[in-house]
């Protein structure tokens, strides 16, 4: 990887727009610190994404990166959240310890990254017959779709995770 | 990135449908044969499958009760959680006997030979015993858990079924239908009647001809039936179901019914001279080897048996 940081020009884009952005990014996310590490990452994706012909909508610009960070932000409060219902609803001697609840959650966000972009449907399919323990037949009938579907929307979703893999 | 045309993407995309096959096929040594003729065929081949492997080791990094309800998809995810926190719960023991038990064994067929008996875990963890002689299919779909016996004698020990809502659990013989309320219970073909000898809990059970006569038969009742008939149920017999412990418990039983009992654990024609028929017998006997089991019937009684070829067995008053 070639990372050239010519400094001027994100310092510029930061003296002018750091703090629009900063005000933009609150009213999305709400949450003043929230929205100054947001902030904080636009830039630094900025930077590394810098190209040599220079950015000539800066505003929209930072808006576009900006908002994707958020998009992933809520993402993954949205994963935390139904995480910690699922694990509230372990049986107590099934519970994770802390730390294992930390790694999960690590693994469970990186999991996300490599299903986006299927459809609910796929995902589903996938995730169950990740786990082992159902049939085709038993994931077909609890999302209501063919057998012939688990198995293709299995092989698509298989297909889509391998060439996400980093 | 790739381009769906290189060959790197092309094995990754052949790999997925090895795997969807893999996962969703019943193992058999042709498939298992063409999928490693795949893998061998190239480098990329190889690559794109481990690739396969890392992405199936980074989904087993979480359990599947947490990662179904954390990843499924947003719009669904509270209806879908409810549904797997249930499953999760009433699948907390299941999971781990799914384990060893594949879920290939959703629709299958099983037979034993004589003097075979077999243990089956089904896909939603309930427990299939075979008896001797005996042959079943079992098929599972969104409605119902189904079994049918063709022939021969079963013992079922069902399991909470993980798929919400609960599927009837059923087993259906050519003389009627057997409807299991979460329970143990044995039951046994033959020509004219079926048996069912409920073990624990309950079942029901109708002629199949006279739905209307349907039956509930309690834990330590049997209930015998035809198409067209069916008696009262009656009290078990206690011993019922000890062939599932590979012994023939008999307490005050003719010889003549102990030995038809024992011949369904071999093979070829074993009789009796009429003098010792009705000789009434006690004791429990090896199914695993009936020759044994003979032997112990010549030493604990006044008979002797007399064996023409291992096919063709007599047994005879001792002084004869």
């Amino acid at each position: 990887m070639r990372i050239t940081v010519p400094p001027d020009p994100v310092a510029e884009l930061y003296a002018d727009h750091h703090g629009w952005l900063k005000g933009w990014l609150r009213r999305k996310v709400g949450c003043p610190e929230q929205a100054a590490d947001l902030m904080q990452d636009t830039f630094v994706k900025v930077m590394l994404n810098q190209s040599e012909s220079g950015i000539r909508e800066p505003r929209a610009y930072l808006a576009t990166v900006a908002n994707r960070l958020a998009v992933d932000f809520f993402r993954r409060q949205q994963i935390e959240r139904s995480y910690l219902e699922a694990l509230a609803a372990l049986p107590e001697n099934e519970s994770p310890s802390a730390e294992e609840a930390l790694l999960f959650k690590e693994a469970l966000f990186e999991l996300d990254r490599l299903l986006d972009g299927l459809g609910p449907k796929v995902k589903q399919a996938f995730l169950l017959a990740q786990c082992d323990t159902l049939s085709y037949a038993e994931i077909a009938a609890r999302l209501g779709i063919s057998v012939r579907s688990v198995n293709n929307y299995v092989a698509r979703a298989m297909a889509h995770c391998c060439l996400a893999l980093a | 990135m790739n381009s769906p045309h290189d060959p790197e993407t092309q094995a990754i995309h052949e790999a997925a449908d090895w795997y969807a096959r893999l996962r969703g096929e019943p193992a058999t040594p042709a498939l298992e044969q063409s999928w490693q003729a795949w893998l061998a065929a190239s480098e990329h081949n190889h690559r794109a499958w481990q690739r396969v492997e890392t992405v199936c080791g980074r989904f087993k990094r979480v359990p599947g009760q947490l990662s179904i309800p954390a990843l499924s998809a947003p719009e669904k995810r509270r209806a879908v959680l409810r549904g797997f926190v249930l499953f999760a719960v009433l699948g907390a023991g299941g999971m781990l006997a799914h384990r060893q038990a594949p879920w290939r064994e959703w629709a299958s067929d099983y037979r034993t030979a004589a003097g075979e008996r077999r243990d089956i875990r089904l896909a939603d963890g309930s427990r299939l015993l075979l008896n001797t002689r005996s042959a079943v299919d079992v098929r599972f779909d969104g409605e119902q858990r189904l079994i049918r016996l063709h022939a021969g004698e079963i013992l079922v020990a069902t399991h909470d079924d993980p798929v919400t809502p609960p599927r009837p659990f059923r087993v259906h013989t050519e003389h009627g239908r057997i409807l299991a309320l979460g329970t143990r219970f044995a039951v046994r073909v033959e020509d004219d009647a079926t048996t069912v000898s409920v073990l624990e809990k309950a079942v029901e059970a109708s002629p199949l001809h006279l739905p209307e006569q349907r039956q509930r038969v309690e834990a330590g009742q049997r209930f015998r039936f035809g198409e067209r008939h069916a008696a009262p149920a009656e009290a078990a017999d206690p011993a019922a179901g000890s062939w599932e412990n590979g012994r023939l418990v008999v307490v005050d039983r003719r010889l003549a019914d102990v030995l038809a009992e024992l011949s369904r654990y071999r093979s070829g024609h074993l009789g009796c001279d009429p003098a010792v028929a009705d000789l009434r017998i006690s004791g429990a006997f090896p199914l695993a080897d009936t020759d044994e089991a003979l032997a112990a019937l010549a030493e604990g009684f006044p008979l002797r048996i007399e064996y023409f070829t291992r096919y063709w067995v007599r047994v005879l008053p001792r002084s004869a």
